[in-house]
């Protein structure tokens, strides 16, 4: 697992090893959506996720 | 050759007719594909859901679709890229990617089994049934268009029938009686202002089906309406209930709840969910996440396994429309993610 900052509380978010940049994650403290990215330095970062949309049909 | 398997396919389901109750006529077809296709096993259920299997070991995946189409048959066509037809969009597309999905996963190491489900336009019958059954696979994924996105929810719905009784009279004298369609009315206006949310989040209220009076100068002595509430995820079923109850009594008219179907909502961290995410990836797709407003056999499905989403090619908002389309190329990119997920799953077995 790597550990990563959550940048809406701060807090920490524990990511599978396998993950991948794209992924979506929810971050249980405090409820936000994040996104896993890589930075310029190549490392891992989460930042926060496009808002979960709404769609019709059943 | 995937381009030429898929258009065959898809045009096969989308072909024959199939509403609620006749999804019978789709059996000998499947059957051939999956015999065509490679799958081990073909069988139907006793309410008539047909599966077709492939592969094993200890974990199993149920790709669920839907064979019913909501009533209304639609010329069947293809023009350029895309399949016309009732079914197209839901869910027929979603279903040609599971079968061929499911076929063209290699490196099998896990079981799968494509549910081809009945009724889910209707009263789910195929997907209940499941719940009696002896299948409890590891994860789920259901059939439905999401435009390829990961459905994690879907709202809950109540159905009631509301009836309405009067003295009625003459048409002349509306003021020393009283009328049925006129309390009907009332009802209805107090519980569709009462639950008039615009969004996913919030109660809406519609009245579906409205019948009352038989001639022109008579006051309506009998009135009958069917209504839907829907309903999210953390709201109490019973409240619900328990309002619509207080209005119709205070209106004076009779209600009948003639279903009600819980809400379901799955974290982004369902392990099915990012297992999803890495196969859009792996196939240069960017997942999306949404949440639908109606409901699907998800709302019943998750009773099985917790581990479960709703994914599929196709615009939901020409589903149950007479403009259903799909494009092939979509429903080849759902079987590849599908396929990939597949295997993703094989080698974590």
């Amino acid at each position: 697992m790597k550990k990563l900052e959550c940048p809406i509380c701060g807090g920490e978010v524990e990511i599978p090893d396998d993950a991948l940049p794209g992924e979506l994650f929810e971050h249980e403290e405090c409820g936000s959506q994040l996104e896993l990215e890589v930075d310029d330095n190549g490392k891992y970062r989460l930042k926060e996720a496009e808002e979960i949309s709404e769609d019709w049909g059943e | 050759m995937i381009e030429e398997i898929s258009r065959k396919l898809l045009l096969d389901l989308v072909s024959v007719y199939t509403p609620p109750g006749y999804e019978h006529r789709l059996e000998y077809k499947i059957r051939e594909w999956s015999e065509k296709l490679g799958y081990d096993k073909f069988y139907v259920d006793d309410v008539g859901n047909i599966f077709l299997k492939r592969g094993g070991g200890r974990k199993s995946i149920l790709l669920a679709g839907h064979l019913d189409t909501v009533p209304g048959e639609l010329e069947v066509k293809i023009i350029d890229d895309e399949v016309y037809g009732r079914g197209a969009v839901d869910a027929k597309g979603s279903l040609t990617s599971f079968i061929l999905g499911g076929a063209l996963a290699e490196k099998l190491n896990v079981e799968v089994v494509v549910g081809c489900l009945v009724h889910e336009e209707s009263d789910g019958l195929g997907a209940r049934n499941l719940l009696h059954s002896k299948i409890r696979p590891d994860y789920i994924i259901v059939g439905e268009p999401t435009n390829l996105a990961i459905a994690v929810a879907y709202r809950g719905s109540i159905y009631l029938q509301v009836r309405s009784q009067a003295v009625g009279g003459h048409s002349s004298t509306p003021y020393i009686t009283d009328s049925a369609l006129r309390k009907l009315i009332k009802f209805i206006e107090l519980v569709e202002s009462r639950f008039n949310g615009s969004r996913f989040e919030e109660i809406t209220a519609v009245t579906t089906m409205l019948k009352s009076g038989d001639w022109f100068s008579k006051i309506p002595e009998y009135g009958e309406a069917s209504m839907n509430i829907r309903f999210p995820p953390n709201i109490n079923a019973e409240e619900i209930v328990k309002t619509v109850r207080e209005i119709a009594e205070h209106v004076g008219v009779d209600v009948d709840f003639e279903s009600i179907e819980m809400p379901v909502q799955i974290s982004l961290n369902t392990e099915i969910v990012h297992l999803l995410m890495k196969s859009l990836i792996k196939n240069g797709l960017k997942p999306r996440i949404v949440r639908k407003t109606g409901t699907s056999d998800m709302n019943t499905l998750i009773s099985i396994s917790k581990n479960i989403c709703a994914f599929g090619p196709g615009d939901s908002r020409l589903a149950h429309t007479r403009y259903e389309k799909i494009r092939i190329s979509d429903v080849i990119t759902g079987a590849k993610v599908i396929s990939s997920l597949i295997e993703l799953l094989s080698e974590k077995s």
